[in-house]
């Protein structure tokens, strides 16, 4: 008699923990050696692959646990552990009957903390839990799912990450990668390689969220495109989560990073054909580390050389970025996209997309901000050049204000039929939600698309404001 | 259709991950249904037994923080609370200046906010709320919602983005409580748009070019709400 439905165990449940645990048991039943095993022998196959190839090194997941005692030796810790969860799968185990806190089903409950579970609370102080419960009440299911999680997270700087999506191919395919890939502990595990939980090449969230998009560009693209065949950039709607954590002795602790459809979008954009030449190089030259402070970065080579040594994007993309983790967290980008195009040709229609889909800046305020940059450009050198310094020097908004007055007034006595700027426009050109100087650097970068546009050479007189400059590690 | 619309505003919010109990609360940025069945309970003064509800609601912030917060841990023998409390301290994100705003079909419910029986708290008891008006409006009805925000949706056939968490509807009255209806939703924050083929109902007063609305149909018909 099957002792679990195996739907039960890796039908999503929301909970992205259950989830990552239900891939895996999914991943490990394709598998050719182990498709005709129960559940019972799968536990058994990776409490095995626990004891002796990791040396039952699981102490950021389950504390305490029968596999983590260090009393036990190898062959108690598996006796232990298969006895446990034959307890829990044939129902022997203490349980009370009530509605599963994961998957909503009625069912017999048991008890869940640290040793099966991981960010449960302890059991030891009795007002962790509601009416003092000595843990969370889960189905079965979800305990077992949960012994199969360290096989779906990986090592990500001081603690653990784990990536989930609302698209359910993208969260498949990050469990895949850590069991099938190249690496892959179904890889590694034959060879007696496997030696713990997998280690992501980067210490930082942000880098290791794009690279993880970078990733799903490549290699699933009919789950990310709307039309792959095409090469229409137009992403589905895809959301990742990235819960960095641990659940190490006495030190729990859970950072949650979002990383928005939206951004997602905009990110599969500038990856797309179309952008790409462009976009990479403004972020391959944002990067940073302390250890390489005289490092400059080589658009030619895409490399980053320091009087000893050049580094290639594998060595240098694992630094920190404050491109990747703007965008992450939700800051602006424009200081950084008006620094930038200062010295480089970058398409206003990037930014331009940027504000209306990330930043939701209404499109009358960009189409407007056009309009002002096109009147500025449309002058001769001196006045352009006068133009940039002035916007570029204002410190309050009064002076962007005066400056514009000034350019209101030109344009009229240019004998211009059309006003630069009418009365219910100005609501647009200055938005409640966006900041004068967000709207002044704005103008300044479509002035600099425009002179790229039309190739004029001005020697302006750019000055780096300190606000660009965001000081890391 | 008409909706009988409740306005609530507070300081601060908090609304826990259920199942994340350890060293750091952090919060989800729209409230489950659950929370807001919770809020017509207070108001109620009592444990409303629902059979067929159709709510909606959508919730804003200004800004996400977190706080110290001082915890007593109760030490236990053989399941029984001893008089030994160790205090301990913990980080738990909250949210601040919120604005939650509820619509309903049924009359009756949106009148028990004109007087709520019990404080209304949106999270923890230092999160109080205030009901800043109760209103009674006509919004049209959209086939497909095209701009969805700040509330949380049915994950399973729409699987819309968001944060996805398993979020329950409702709890029991029983003790200790039980969660009811548990299932996966994705939790969509007021900051991003989501479109979906789900019918909707517009408020053109939230946000810049309004929001679509979607109204839970609950049936707790098949739940045993006292476990």
């Amino acid at each position: 008699m099957e002792l679990v439905l195996k739907e039960n165990l890796t039908h999503p449940t929301g909970d992205p923990f259950a989830d990552a645990g239900g891939y895996v048991i999914a991943s490990l039943w394709k598998e050719p050696a182990l498709k005709d095993k129960d559940i019972l022998g799968l536990i058994e196959y990776v409490a095995n692959l626990y004891i002796n190839q990791w040396n039952a090194n699981l102490h950021a997941f389950f504390l305490n646990s029968k596999i983590t005692q260090p009393a036990f030796d190898s062959k108690r810790k598996l006796e232990e552990t298969l006895t446990y969860y034959k307890s829990i799968l044939n129902e022997t185990a203490p349980s009370k009957i009530g509605y599963c806190r994961f998957s909503g089903r009625k069912a017999n409950l048991f008890v869940a903390g640290r040793d099966n579970h991981i960010l449960s609370g302890s059991s030891t102080f009795i007002n962790f839990h509601h009416g003092f419960e000595n843990g969370l009440y889960v189905s079965k299911e979800i305990i077992v799912r949960f012994f199969f999680v360290p096989l779906g997270v990986m090592q990500l700087g001081d603690k653990l990450g784990l990536i989930s999506s609302n698209n359910t191919i993208v969260a498949n395919y990050y469990v895949e990668q850590l069991l099938t890939g190249p690496d892959g502990h179904l890889n590694t595990v034959g060879r007696g390689l496997s030696s713990g939980v997998a280690r992501s090449n980067y210490g930082i969230p942000a880098n290791a969220l794009f690279a993880f998009v970078d990733s799903c560009l490549k290699n699933i693209r009919t789950a990310i495109y709307a039309n792959p065949s095409e090469n229409v950039v137009e992403a589905r709607n895809t959301s990742l989560s990235l819960y960095h954590f641990t659940n190490f002795g006495a030190k729990p602790e859970v950072v949650l990073y979002q990383l928005s459809a939206t951004v997602f979008g905009f990110y599969a954009l500038c990856q797309s054909i179309t952008y790409y030449e462009i976009w990479h190089p403004f972020v391959a030259s944002h990067y940073r580390n302390s250890k390489f402070k005289d490092a400059k970065y080589n658009q030619g080579t895409d490399t980053w050389v320091s009087p000893k040594e050049e580094l290639a994007y594998d060595s240098y993309s694992t630094w920190r970025n404050p491109i990747l983790e703007r965008l992450l967290n939700g800051q602006t980008l424009v200081p950084y996209f008006k620094a930038w195009i200062s010295t480089n040709r970058f398409p206003f229609q990037l930014i331009e997309t940027y504000l209306i889909y990330i930043n939701q800046m209404d499109k009358r305020t960009v189409q407007k901000i056009k309009d002002i940059a096109g009147f500025i450009v449309s002058r001769d050198e001196d006045s352009i050049k006068k133009a940039i310094l002035r916007l570029n020097r204002a410190k309050y908004v009064q002076e962007v204000r005066q400056y514009l007055l000034k350019l209101i007034d030109d344009n009229y006595k240019g004998g211009s039929q059309e006003p630069l700027l009418k009365i219910d426009e100005v609501e647009y050109l200055f938005p409640e939600t966006v900041s004068w100087r967000e709207i002044r650097d704005l103008l300044l970068i479509a002035v600099y698309e425009k002179l790229h546009e039309k190739n004029l050479q001005i020697a302006t007189e750019f000055e780096e404001q300190n606000e660009v400059i965001e000081p890391l590690d | 259709m008409q909706v009988h619309v409740i306005d609530l505003s507070s300081w601060t919010a908090s609304f826990r991950y259920p199942n994340l109990i350890s060293g750091v609360q952090p919060t989800l940025e729209v409230p489950p249904v659950s929370t807001v069945l919770g809020l017509l309970n207070a108001a109620a003064g009592q444990y409303l037994h629902h059979q067929k509800l159709e709510i909606g609601y959508y919730f804003q912030f200004d800004a996400k923080a977190v706080d110290l917060e001082s915890i007593y841990q109760i030490d236990s023998t053989n399941g029984r609370a001893t008089n030994n409390a160790k205090s301990n301290i913990i980080r738990r994100e909250f949210l601040f200046n919120t604005r939650l705003r509820i619509y309903l079909t049924d009359p009756k419910l949106a009148d028990y906010f004109r007087q709520p029986y019990y404080s209304l708290v949106l999270g923890r008891m230092n999160d109080l709320a205030t009901v800043e008006q109760i209103t009674t409006l006509d919004l049209p009805e959209v086939a497909y919602a095209s701009r969805l925000a700040g509330q949380v949706i049915p994950f399973r056939e729409n699987y819309l983005a968001g944060q996805i968490q398993a979020l329950p509807k409702y709890f029991t009255d029983t003790f200790p409580r039980q969660n009811v209806g548990t299932e996966p939703y994705s939790v969509i924050s007021h900051l991003t748009f989501v479109k979906a083929n789900l019918p909707a109902i517009h408020d053109k007063n939230l946000g810049k070019a309004g929001t679509d609305i979607y109204l839970h149909q609950l049936d707790f018909s098949e739940h045993d709400q006292a476990v």
